[in-house]
């Protein structure tokens, strides 16, 4: 094979802005995969998620010849610019799930989720994010899921690390509360 | 253990099931991600062309600026140096000017030159 497996992101993307489409096919084998992950966790719609993250990597082209190695990471770049596309998307819709909705809490929701299968303790999640305040749910999964430092998430949202800290700890609390009110999704009882 | 531990336990493996089973890329999504990729490639490199092509009005000032500089750097260089060699010879002309209180006048180098004519003119508007 040639450089292209072993080139950092910043490289690649350089080449990018000199017209190589091979680095830039490279770039997307890269990130694409994260970033739709991302999308999809946060929007919870296929559809959408592919279009913020095809919207992304459009503007990733776009400034390509300006790119100077060393000043950003291209990851966080893309990530940065996608949470704004999700931002936007999830502001445009009406509530999904209101707050009525969310039951009584019940004593143990980890008997539950051992019960489960893993499809379903994915869509238990899901659902539970759906719950979220947009910026808890966008944290939260790039925290717990994407597995992304505090201070590179900082760096995504524009917040201090001790904003993402806090965020993702009530973010975690209301997935919690959400989850309890979900017994009978769950398969469970009391 | 407390529920607190028993909750992030049970959300950890949640958190581990979504880890486990990342919404696949189809393979219509990824060959429309590449052509945009060949394509963004190609508009890159136009778009370096037409900024190269088109240099600010700064950018050209600047490029006269540094290149006069240079050159009259150079004239000049060269004019002390002929006078500073024509001194040692028979040619009537000293280089002691650059070192000494007295004003010179270009008539004193160049005489007959007619230079000297203007000496006393009195420029009027």
């Amino acid at each position: 094979m040639d450089g292209l497996t072993e080139a950092p992101d910043s490289a690649l993307l350089v080449a990018v802005g000199n017209g190589d489409g091979r680095a830039a096919q490279a770039l997307v084998g890269r990130l694409a995969p994260k970033l739709l992950s991302h999308a999809t966790r946060v929007l919870g719609d296929k559809d959408e998620a592919q279009d913020a993250v095809q919207e992304t990597l459009v503007k990733l082209w776009k400034i390509a010849p300006e790119w100077r190695q060393g000043e950003a990471k291209v990851s966080t770049w893309c990530y940065r610019v996608l949470v704004n596309h999700c931002t936007d998307r999830l502001r445009a819709r009406k509530p999904s799930v209101a707050l009525d909705a969310i039951a009584e809490p019940v004593s143990d929701i980890k008997s539950a989720v051992e019960g489960m299968t893993e499809t379903a303790r994915n869509d238990a999640l899901q659902h539970a994010l759906g719950t979220l305040p947009d910026r808890q749910r966008q944290a939260v999964v790039l925290r717990h899921i994407e597995e992304l430092a505090n201070p590179e998430i900082a760096q995504i949202m524009g917040l201090s690390v001790e904003a993402v800290e806090s965020l993702t700890a009530r973010g975690k609390r209301a997935l919690k509360q959400a989850l309890e009110g979900r017994k009978d999704e769950l398969g469970y009882a009391e | 253990m407390s529920d607190t531990d028993k909750d992030d336990i049970a959300l950890e493996q949640l958190f581990s099931a979504a880890r486990s089973q990342s919404p696949a890329a189809d393979d219509d999504f990824m060959a429309r991600l590449m052509a945009d990729a060949e394509t963004g490639a190609a508009a890159a490199v136009t778009t370096l062309a037409s900024q190269e092509a088109k240099p600010s009005r700064s950018g050209w000032l600047s490029k006269l600026t540094t290149a006069w500089l240079p050159a009259s750097g150079l004239t000049a260089a060269m004019a002390i140096g002929i006078f500073v060699g024509a001194s040692d010879t028979d040619l009537g002309v000293s280089s002691d000017f650059l070192l000494s209180d007295t004003d010179y006048l270009i008539e004193d180098f160049l005489p007959g030159s007619g230079f000297g004519e203007f000496d006393d003119t009195e420029i009027s508007g």
